[in-house]
């Protein structure tokens, strides 16, 4: 019996795991590039190391559920320490919780919360947020976001999903910089209204409706370039692709609509599945398919039988062996 | 390896059928409701069982009144903790949007961290929330508490290691 239990971690491993997740919430979930890679070592050089930062990534996973900016006023004032200062917490939260909206929610961040915060969407939901300085963001379906509004800068770090980002000029002065980071690289808003989408590939895609935006590859600076109102452009962290020209269409998202213009099929799974529990796939002999029409996105199933419904295609729903369902979009003659 | 369950088992049904009217007796004179006391009996014999060693009472009587009173004080946390759950549901909007299923997750979800919390030390346990709900920088711990920086990191360790620990793999 007890020699099948994985071996018992030390408390002396538990403590040093501890230390680096620690560090990790310290830096924002971006440690510098050294310390990553000491951690990494850490983590590779010995199972046990490993086995006791799986544990880490788990509790932290339950604590993330209660972080969540929905659940977070209301988690610190239930668990507020025993007396006065559980009372004063319950009270702070008439400050968090201002103005909800109806069909959306719509949450103020109180001055005194600046620090770093992840918001969250769950699938199928989309969520407006005005921040402290008037900033008005609308998260896509499925997507993650940091909000780290300190000294010398606003920065926002979109770590999943898409978010449409409407900026207001900074109350500070001097007024500071209002900054976008992903994996690809960061995007400086330069008085705008503007989109990004985290791709599968690492990448970002960042379109324009207003104003414009400076586009930062991450590993590439010199290769910065300003993107005008009406463009768009892939952001990679070694590079920016040539800019095309982007419709207001594509912000179709925050009407809970998809409006597809000849959008290849492959594209329009990919803006479906921030909406849909099942993975959608799209078959390589049909993801150049062009698609037309406006479709609902909180009816995925709707817009999938709408698909099947096309000459040349077809739309199957596989059960995976894990327990998952999964949408294929394949030629119908197979 | 010994398997210390059937011993274990037997020691509890002496416990149980022996003392069992006393101990609810003892428990309805605490809490001052007859239901109440009889869940709790139920608990603290739950708990007996659970343990993995004999229990080896010559203290029959001690022992119970050890482990009810953790029973009690666990019932009381939980009291204290949906009391200001329920208050601050009361004073969140958004949380009108909330499902019944949703709210009840929730306090299972809080639940589970004010246990584990439980054990520690006020400027433990607020460090803690800080840094895990708010996403405070340490820095910034430090300053709200008014304590030094080590003192913040200190905390965390302290916090993180009660968490490890009592999490299952």
């Amino acid at each position: 019996m007890t020699a099948l239990q994985p071996p018992a971690v030390p408390p002396g491993v538990a403590r040093s795991a501890i230390q680096w997740w620690l560090r990790q919430q310290e830096a924002g979930g971006e440690m510098p590039e050294p310390q990553r890679r000491a951690w990494q070592a850490w983590r590779t050089a010995d199972p046990l190391h490993e086995q006791a930062w799986q544990k880490i990534a788990a509790v932290n996973q339950r604590l993330a559920g209660l972080a969540a900016p929905q659940q977070a006023a209301i988690a610190r004032a239930a668990l507020a320490p025993r007396g006065p200062a559980r009372r004063r917490a319950a009270q702070t939260l008439a400050v968090l919780a201002f103005g909800a909206g109806v069909a959306w929610q719509v949450e103020q961040r109180a001055p005194w919360r600046s620090w770093v915060a992840d918001v969250r969407t769950a699938r199928g939901e989309r969520r407006r947020l005005v921040l402290e300085d008037g900033t008005q963001l609308v998260l896509n379906g499925a997507s993650a976001l940091d909000i780290d509004y300190g000294e010398p800068v606003r920065r926002l770090r979109l770590l999943e999903g898409e978010v449409l980002i409407t900026t207001a000029p900074d109350r500070r002065q001097p007024a500071r910089p209002f900054i976008v980071q992903t994996a690809a690289g960061q995007a400086q808003a330069l008085g705008t209204r503007f989109a990004m989408r985290a791709l599968a590939g690492g990448g970002t895609w960042v379109g324009v409706f207003q104003g414009a935006v400076r586009l930062t590859p991450r590993d590439a600076a010199a290769a910065a370039l300003v993107l005008p109102a009406g463009r768009r452009a892939t952001l990679q962290a070694q590079g920016v692709s040539a800019p095309a020209a982007v419709h207001e269409d594509s912000t179709a998202w925050t009407d809970g609509m998809l409006v597809a213009r000849g959008m290849p099929l492959a594209d329009m799974l990919a803006a479906l599945q921030p909406y849909s529990a099942a993975r959608l796939v799209c078959a390589p002999e049909v993801a150049q398919v062009r698609v037309s029409g406006t479709y609902p996105l909180d009816d995925v199933p709707r817009v999938l039988a709408a698909l099947g419904a096309l000459p040349g295609l077809r739309v199957r729903t596989l059960a995976r062996w894990w327990g998952g369902q999964e949408v294929v979009a394949e030629a119908a003659s197979r | 390896m010994r398997t210390a369950d059937p011993v274990l088992h037997s020691e509890i049904a002496t416990l149980y059928t022996c003392h069992h009217g006393w101990l609810q007796g003892w428990l309805r004179k605490k809490l001052g409701d007859v239901h109440l006391a009889a869940d709790l009996v139920q608990d603290t014999y739950m708990r007996l069982l659970a343990r993995e060693e004999p229990v080896q009472a010559r203290e029959p009587r001690a022992l119970l009144t050890t482990v009810a009173q953790r029973v009690l004080a666990n019932h009381y946390r939980r009291q204290q903790l949906e009391r200001a759950y329920l208050e601050a549901l009361a004073q969140a909007p958004q949380a009108a949007a909330m499902s019944p299923e949703e709210r009840a997750l929730l306090l299972e979800a809080l639940d589970e961290i004010d246990r584990l919390l439980d054990v520690l030390p006020a400027p433990v346990r607020r460090a803690f929330l800080m840094a895990q709900l708010d996403g405070m920088k340490q820095a910034d711990i430090a300053r709200a508490l008014g304590v030094s920086l080590t003192t913040v990191k200190r905390y965390l360790v302290q916090a993180g290691m009660r968490c490890y620990f009592a999490v299952a793999p």
